[in-house]
């Protein structure tokens, strides 16, 4: 086992508190919805844990067998990130049928609204 | 029974006005809608000054969200028979009574106009057959249904699917996957022979250019819905 270097560890523990005041700053401002921000403060907790508690990050690279215990975080945050990606496009999918029903709405309202005046000025 | 032609509509203002004058002297006792899905062109200005029956999609739809709009308003309004029609005079409405009637006998729930039983009239290209029948080559593997002409456009469906559609329609390219929803969801689907025209106006929702795409889309999200649905029921 290579023990982590001391400036890596510092930054990494900057890094990832930085990170989580950063998502609960957006999250005050109302610009991250709580349901959106659940995975990025699981993303951060975890991120802490290995930065404060290295022991983990050499023992989990150990039992993976990741020669350098830096790799086993990237392959942590690698897995974070494709996570989010992958909720990120779910959460489009789910915009994009809104606002189709909500355009579809509007164009039969407008429909409606037309013919009404129609009749109206008759 | 009431019945209502959708035709979707996008930027064509050289055949549209064709289309509803052909439209209302063979089938006078028809309602029909023109669902404009965001035009660039003079369309809208046609719509308007001809005083047709239309609606406006604010932003453009795709031919899935538009044809989608045009069974919401058919539920809306309660008619009990919906058909699809293309608004570039490929499909003659001549034809119309023929792909009713299998509908009105209770035959079945959804009826295709199909250009391939007779293989008269306008065949279109020799790689767009090819693509067709590959679709169809996959839906027959899927459900054990043949359906020839899997991209036609020229199609009428009863109540029970203009519900369903209202609910549940295809984005990009939504004939195929109309048909297959149709299959595993136990409805019912017919095809009768009918005569195509070339288009007289309008550039297809399908280009050479995306036709790939095309295909790999249709083909995953024909597996996604078959698997996402395990009911199939005997049709016809």
């Amino acid at each position: 086992m290579k023990p982590m270097e001391l400036v890596l560890r510092l930054g990494l523990i900057f890094g990832s508190f930085a990170f989580l005041l950063f998502i609960i700053y957006l999250m005050k401002k109302g610009k991250l919805e709580v349901k959106y921000s659940i995975i990025w403060l699981a993303f951060s907790a975890v991120m802490i844990i290995f930065s404060c508690f290295p022991y983990i990050v050499l023992v989990l690279s150990d039992i993976t067998r990741i020669i350098n215990p830096v790799n086993f975080i990237f392959f942590t945050q690698i897995i974070f990130i494709l996570l989010i990606l992958l909720s990120v496009s779910a959460v489009i999918s789910g915009f994009s049928k809104k606002i189709k029903q909500l355009a579809q709405e509007n164009a039969i309202l407008e429909n409606r609204v037309r013919e009404l005046e129609k009749s109206m000025n008759k | 029974m009431k019945t209502l032609v959708i035709i979707p509509c996008y930027n064509e203002e050289d055949s549209i006005v064709n289309v509803i004058e052909n439209l209302k002297k063979n089938k006078p006792d028809v309602d029909y809608l023109i669902v404009n899905d965001c035009s660039t062109d003079s369309t809208e200005k046609i719509l308007k000054e001809n005083n047709f029956n239309y609606i406006n999609n604010p932003i453009n739809l795709g031919i899935g969200g538009g044809v989608q709009a045009g069974y919401l308003y058919a539920k809306e309004f309660g008619y009990d028979i919906a058909v699809q029609m293309d608004g570039d005079g490929q499909h003659d409405p001549k034809y119309l009574s023929k792909i009713i009637q299998p509908i009105i006998d209770k035959e079945a729930d959804m009826v295709i106009g199909s250009r391939f039983i007779e293989k008269e009239g306008f065949q279109s290209s020799f790689m767009r057959r090819f693509g067709i029948n590959i679709i169809s080559a996959f839906i027959f593997l899927l459900t054990g249904k043949k359906i020839k002409d899997t991209t036609s456009g020229f199609r009428a469906c009863n109540r029970n699917l203009i519900e369903f559609f209202s609910k549940n329609y295809a984005d990009d390219y939504p004939e195929p996957e109309a048909i297959i929803s149709c299959i595993v969801n136990g409805f019912s689907v017919k095809e009768v022979a009918v005569i195509m025209e070339e288009r007289q106006g309008g550039v297809s929702s399908i280009k050479s250019l995306k036709s790939a795409y095309y295909m790999i889309k249709v083909c995953i999200s024909l597996i996604i819905t078959r698997i996402s649905s395990t009911k199939i029921k005997g049709g016809n």
